[in-house]
């Protein structure tokens, strides 16, 4: 019954609305992994800083402290450029681009399905145990007693654990809705989406067993380490950069609406991606104990990883035919047009580090890092903040034409991530070359020192442009007026 | 509610070039392959991180070993010093091989392998060196400590 609140009197009180606990409307998990992700790419730029600083200064920033617990006992604190080191790429990879990438998979599925969100409710569950599992494997890696070694999955066991949980949530919400819709082959984007999402939890999987099995059985030092360099490899290549493609591949043709160039190129991008990202995941595998041709063998892959991506750049290139002065304005089509250039630049640069000679020359130096901030932190960094401009007006239903922060995101984040990643590459052929003359340790510092200064200062302006975004959802949100999108996203790409 | 949004795919061959492309990074993987297909990785366990800052204790002691030392100490004791035309250096921290080296190993038990390295000392004068150069006018002290701690952790 309707209630007319100019007719209530004193004592009566207007009906209560019932809000559940976890929200259930379209788009809300989505929007929560996106709100988070914007989070986590402030700390996670930040932290990047602080490294470069803690290398440039190794001594005066460095401290470690214990202290006596009644129960547990004597727990130490590490705080070194080890530590801020994992902690940033930590961060990074399962901070900003996991909730970013998840906020992807759970905003366009149904929009190219068909079929709003199953599991909605899951997601959220997964949002919460994600999360929950970074902060305190985070927290849990300045713990030596609790750390573990290796690059991205140096988590505790429980932290592991919650992960898993959010990503086995994840992977539910987006199959149920996939088989829900029942369409026998739905949009390019969710293929990628769907090896990428069961890659990872394979492979996420696996960690957290070579995880258990050091913690219960004590497995093997060298295979638990190989292990995790294994995952590592497979979280770059099928998680963060599938995602990435896939969601590029949904945003061109959307913004510019045009049609998807060429579906068979984008096909067989995907094909040719599925295949050499899991054998470029068997480069990782260092060690005398593995054969040195299924070291190289996985090497190989890398270099044809080169493929998929030149040709999915390639047809997105097609598909801004007419649309190129779009790029020019700071916005959606901007962001793609710079993940573009940085997924060309990332995946050349792979191919590169993965030559013997460069590998004998950069090995042990700061290479490896600058040529990783370029994937991580440009090719797959734009193509989440290109799907944040465009979906972040939808999720939060807002008419929003963009403020000046948008040329504060993209320009920050851009010079940021270029200065950051050229001065990681310069420093790593300079410290190569010193080593191979034979250069005193103490000399080689202090030519790195520089370096790493211009590096510091490039992860300071990238997260001066995760402030941008941050502050761009919160005007949206609190200034702008309410708008629906659904009917209006319909409209433009009927025409299939 | 559905939240149908479909996009338009455009063609559904593949262009030529495309195919021209992947051929030809094919090739290029195929070509690095053949390129490598021996040799031997790293150990992964003490492998350097890249954010340490400095190079581990290896990499100093193979870069002069290697490049600085002339000639290179591998030349003679083979490129994992298991021995050639000298001996095999593995095993060196619990003392001298060699039998001209035991009398300098009992009257310098901490610093007869640096001594040896160096050659330019009056403790090693009249030794005989087998061709081994005295490194002492290459090399600096610090330079040999890096030699003789690396080769004291080889087993």
């Amino acid at each position: 019954m309707a209630v007319n609140p100019k007719k209530l009197r004193p004592y009566d009180q207007p009906p209560r609305v019932r809000r559940p606990l976890i929200p259930s409307r379209p788009d809300s998990a989505a929007t929560a992994f996106l709100v988070l992700a914007a989070l986590w790419l402030m700390a996670a730029t930040g932290l990047g800083a602080l490294w470069l600083l803690t290398l440039a200064f190794p001594e005066q920033l460095h401290f470690e402290m214990e202290f006596a617990l009644p129960i547990i006992g004597t727990l130490g604190i590490e705080y070194s450029a080890d530590t801020v080191a994992s902690g940033f790429s930590n961060a990074l990879v399962f901070g900003w681009l996991s909730n970013a990438a998840f906020a992807a998979v759970l905003f366009i599925t149904p929009r190219l399905t068909g079929a709003r969100l199953v599991g909605e409710t899951a997601a959220w569950g997964g949002m919460a145990a994600w999360n929950l599992g970074v902060a305190s494997g985070l927290a849990g890696l300045y713990i030596p007693q609790l750390a573990g070694h290796g690059p991205l999955a140096e988590f505790p066991l429980p932290s592991d654990g919650l992960m898993l949980l959010g990503m086995l949530s994840v992977n539910y919400a987006f199959w149920r809705t996939v088989l829900a819709a029942g369409r026998q082959l739905p949009y390019v984007s969710v293929w990628f989406f769907g090896v990428a999402l069961l890659a990872s939890m394979g492979a996420y999987a696996l960690g957290a067993a070579a995880q258990a099995g050091a913690t219960f059985i004590n497995l093997d030092e060298t295979t638990v380490a190989l292990i995790y360099a294994f995952v590592a490899r497979i979280l770059a290549t099928y998680w963060i950069l599938g995602v990435a493609l896939g969601t590029l591949l949904y945003l061109v043709p959307r913004v510019t609406l045009n049609a998807l160039a060429s579906g068979g190129l984008a096909a067989a991008a995907w094909l040719l991606w599925a295949g050499f990202a899991g054998l470029s995941s068997i480069g990782a595998l260092v060690d005398p104990s593995v054969p040195y041709v299924v070291t190289a063998l996985g090497n190989a892959g890398t270099i044809l990883l080169v493929a998929p991506v030149f040709l999915v750049v390639a047809v997105l290139a097609m598909s801004m035919h007419g649309r190129w002065a779009m790029a020019l304005i700071p916005g959606t089509l901007a962001l793609c047009l710079v993940s573009m250039t940085f997924l060309l630049a990332s995946s050349l640069l792979e191919a590169i580090g993965v030559l013997r000679s460069v590998q004998d020359l950069v090995r042990g130096t700061e290479w490896p890092a600058g040529a990783s901030l370029f994937g991580t932190l440009g090719a797959a960094t734009f193509a989440f903040l290109a799907l944040a401009d465009h979906a972040a007006p939808r999720m939060f239903r807002r008419d929003w034409k963009g403020s000046l922060l948008d040329e504060g995101l993209l320009w920050a984040t851009f010079a940021g991530t270029a200065m950051a990643g050229l001065a990681l590459l310069g420093a790593g052929i300079v410290h190569g070359s010193l080593m191979l003359d034979g250069e005193a340790p103490a000399a080689i510092g202090g030519t790195m020192m520089w370096f790493r200064l211009v590096a510091a200062g490039g992860l300071g302006l990238a997260s001066l442009g995760g402030v941008c975004l941050l502050l761009n959802l919160f005007l949206m949100y609190t200034t702008a007026r309410r708008a629906d999108y659904s009917a209006v996203d319909v409209a433009p790409a009927a025409a299939e | 509610m559905t939240v149908r949004t479909p996009i338009d795919v455009g063609s559904r061959g593949i262009p030529g070039w495309a195919i021209g492309l992947v051929v030809l990074v094919f090739l290029v993987g195929g070509v690095y392959l053949a390129g490598n297909l021996s040799g031997e990785n790293p150990p992964i366990i003490g492998a350097p991180s890249g954010s340490a800052g400095a190079p581990n204790l290896e990499q100093q002691a193979r870069q002069i070993i290697e490049n600085k030392a002339q000639p290179a100490c591998t030349a003679c004791h083979g490129d994992d010093l298991t021995g050639g035309a000298g001996p095999d250096l593995h095993g060196v921290a619990s003392g001298p091989v060699s039998e001209n080296l035991q009398e300098l190993g009992q009257s310098n038990p901490d610093d007869w392998a640096h001594l040896w390295i160096d050659g330019t000392g009056p403790e090693v004068e009249g030794l005989e060196r087998g061709g081994m150069p005295p490194f002492g006018t290459q090399l600096t002290a610090e330079e040999i400590d890096t030699i003789v701690e690396y080769l004291k952790s080889l087993q």
